[in-house]
């Protein structure tokens, strides 16, 4: 999936002055826009988003399928591109030829349970599950418990989350050591109760979203205090509504994810105040090409457009599929 | 392998506009042996070079160099001109991940073969970094690589504060850069962290903008989460409980000098929420009741009997810390109204959560009768 930006931009329709905020979620005009991304290889973002791609696939599948149109994109279609991606090593790059990464194999395990494809692993290859659980287990920090992105090291909370996600899926946990990573979470926790990519990392809604994604993963959401988190993440909604990912940051509609679904597995997401939320999703879609933009008035894109929609379904926005906010 | 060896040489890509659609690899007698390999944008085997890129300026000048990267890295050459191959894409295209990893694999090796010294070829190579980090404050691989190079050195680098003082300069808040910095830190504690060289740094940032929640952050981690986390590696723990049982010693110097600080901060902007959750770190930190701040805090409502409805409030953040005080005090009636006040005047976009917090506060009556 391209992660070509435009053609639209969010909210368009306000600055035209031609007529009033839509009254709703362009559904069906999202689901064009999604089906349209790969159609648009003459377009130099296609070429140098190459390195996302899987990702995009991902992130546009879920998309559509919280959109309730799950069968949008062509299932062999999408199967054919998923296995070029995988390497020697079990693991899967962002497009064919591209290294192995965290990221791209938690993305293709996604995509294939997404589409109900988890038994071909097996299928094409005895043992292909394990493989790509090998793979993972083996970007485990056996001295820290978290997790590597690629053979080079780099660690981030989001490559543990992904860990535990695709290993959860694949019913591998047990390649991993478990303990030692909730306790290099646990280190992660910030003075101001939030948590960071890594110990000592300022306090991000992205990171917290994947520490509590982990815990929550091994059932250890006993270890977080709740009250003074989510107060922390409902301090993210500013008064236009929107929800920002740090203190004295601008608002952001990936945010209606991150800082939603940490709030929904810690129980209070209620503490936000969910209409108004909603209003400044709706102002970031492009109600004539489809896509949602980060705020409004930026270009539309993939990645915004699936967290928009999904925040919205944490909402309880009709028409929607319901997402597990894990 | 390529005999070049000057990485300045006329035979350098340079992406001058009128040359875009032209073809450099193709052409160039230095890249003659190689057979580029185009990308197959389906399952391996699959006969199908991709779509016609023809009609885009730049495209066909990024998919010809991708399709010697493609050639040179299937037969893990560690050249120079593999090495200029891979400059050529990260500045095209910057975010692509395995170009980096390529790139950092062929200087190792070029060292050696050269008999570079490593502290010599990272000075370079830094030197390099910086114009593409200045163009690219957003990319992750870019610190990436930086860490690895200064990873291999011994002694800090003189110019590595200079350097992120002015990257800084671009985005305070650049969540890549203060990761980095406190890795550096960790790093070379002598002399960032045993001198006052990263606390004068850090203040100037606080200085520059009161409100960069991300300087905060990392002077928390100066003053005293360096430490916090010796501890947790060392002992094993996790920093909840290594806090609460004690086990780390705090300099008073140090917890007097930063609850000053804080609350400084906090005089010249009430409203501004860092200095507020940076002085509730260190209180607890220190094992400081949060009661002592009562008066501290009341300073920013109008006074002890105040009217939390009137404008004599200039702070919620310290109606917020007042309902706790009042709570640990007793005084739930008083603890009520602050919260009352915030739902219905100061933040009344986060109603829920203050009702939350006075329904809590039914519950300890409950407890009590």
């Amino acid at each position: 999936m391209a992660l070509v930006a435009g053609p639209g931009r969010g909210g368009s329709h306000l600055s035209s002055g031609s007529s009033p905020a839509p009254a709703g979620l362009v559904i069906d005009k999202h689901v064009k826009y999604i089906q349209g991304l790969d159609s648009r290889k003459d377009e130099l973002d296609y070429w140098l988003t190459e390195h996302l791609r899987l990702n995009g696939v991902y992130w546009g599948l879920t998309a559509l399928h919280l959109l309730g149109h799950p069968d949008a994109l062509p299932r062999d279609k999408t199967l054919h591109f998923v296995f070029a991606c995988q390497n020697q090593d079990g693991g899967f790059g962002a497009a064919p030829g591209h290294d192995s990464h965290m990221l791209y194999t938690v993305s293709a395990v996604q995509i294939l349970a997404t589409i109900n494809a988890l038994p071909e692993l097996e299928n094409r290859r005895e043992g292909g599950k394990e493989r790509i659980a090998q793979y993972i287990a083996s970007l485990q920090d056996p001295n820290t418990g978290t997790f590597a992105g690629d053979e080079w090291g780099e660690t981030d909370t989001r490559f543990l989350y992904g860990a535990f996600n695709a290993l959860s899926i694949l019913n591998m946990m047990h390649l991993v050591n478990v303990e030692k990573a909730v306790s290099y979470i646990q280190a992660c926790a910030n003075f101001d109760g939030g948590f960071g990519r890594a110990p000592g990392a300022e306090s991000h809604a992205g990171q917290i979203f994947t520490c509590l994604g982990a815990l929550s993963i091994v059932r250890r959401l006993d270890l977080v205090d709740t009250t003074r988190l989510g107060a922390w993440l409902s301090e993210r909604q500013l008064s236009n509504g929107g929800l920002n990912g740090r203190p004295e940051k601008l608002v952001d509609v990936c945010y209606s994810w991150w800082v939603l679904s940490s709030l929904a597995m810690l129980g209070k997401l209620h503490w936000i105040n969910a209409s108004q939320l909603t209003k400044f999703i709706l102002t970031c879609q492009d109600p004539e090409h489809g896509g949602i933009s980060d705020m409004p008035g930026d270009m539309v894109d993939v990645f915004h457009t699936v967290f928009g929609v999904a925040g919205l379904s944490l909402l309880g926005y009709p028409g929607l599929v319901e997402v597990d906010p894990v | 392998m390529a005999d070049k060896t000057s990485s300045t040489g006329p035979s350098r890509p340079k992406s001058k506009s009128s040359k875009k659609r032209e073809p450099f690899y193709a052409v160039s007698p230095q890249w003659r042996d190689v057979t580029p390999i185009p990308l197959l944008d389906g399952p391996p085997g699959q006969k199908d070079p991709g779509p016609a890129l023809a009609t885009i300026a730049y495209a066909p000048r990024y998919s010809e160099a991708m399709s010697y990267l493609r050639a040179v890295m299937a037969v893990n050459e560690f050249s120079r001109r593999a090495l200029e191959l891979t400059e050529d894409i990260i500045s095209m295209n910057p975010a692509h991940y395995t170009v980096w990893l390529y790139r950092a694999k062929i200087l190792q090796a070029l060292w050696a073969a050269e008999g570079t010294q490593t502290e010599e070829g990272v000075l370079a190579e830094l030197e390099w970094l910086e114009g593409i980090s200045e163009r690219n404050l957003k990319n992750y691989q870019i610190w990436h690589h930086r860490q690895l190079l200064v990873s291999l050195l011994s002694k800090l680098p003189s110019t590595e504060t200079e350097f992120l003082a002015h990257i800084l300069s671009f985005d305070s808040k650049n969540y890549h850069v203060w990761t980095y910095r406190q890795w550096l830190c960790r790093r070379f504690p002598d002399p960032l962290l045993t001198t006052d060289m990263e606390l004068r740094a850090v203040d100037a940032l606080i200085n520059e903008d009161v409100r960069n929640n991300s300087a905060w952050n990392h002077r928390y981690f100066v003053s005293f989460g360096a430490d916090e986390l010796q501890a947790i590696e060392s002992q094993g723990g996790n920093r909840k409980e290594i806090l609460s049982q004690g086990r780390l010693v705090v300099d008073e110097d140090v917890v007097e000098r930063e609850i000053n600080y804080a609350k400084d901060h906090i005089a010249w902007a009430p409203q501004n929420p860092s200095p507020w959750n940076y002085l509730k770190g260190v209180l607890r930190r220190a094992a400081i009741p949060l009661t002592d701040m009562q008066v501290f805090c009341e300073g920013f409502v109008g006074g002890k009997h105040a009217d939390l409805m009137s404008d004599s409030v200039r702070s919620s953040h310290a109606v917020d810390w007042l309902a706790e005080i009042y709570r640990l005090d007793g005084n739930l009636e008083k603890s009520k109204s602050c919260l009352d006040a915030l739902g219905k005047k100061w933040d009344p976009i986060r109603r829920k959560y203050w009702e939350f917090r006075a329904k809590q506060l039914d519950e300890d009556l409950g407890n009590e009768a």
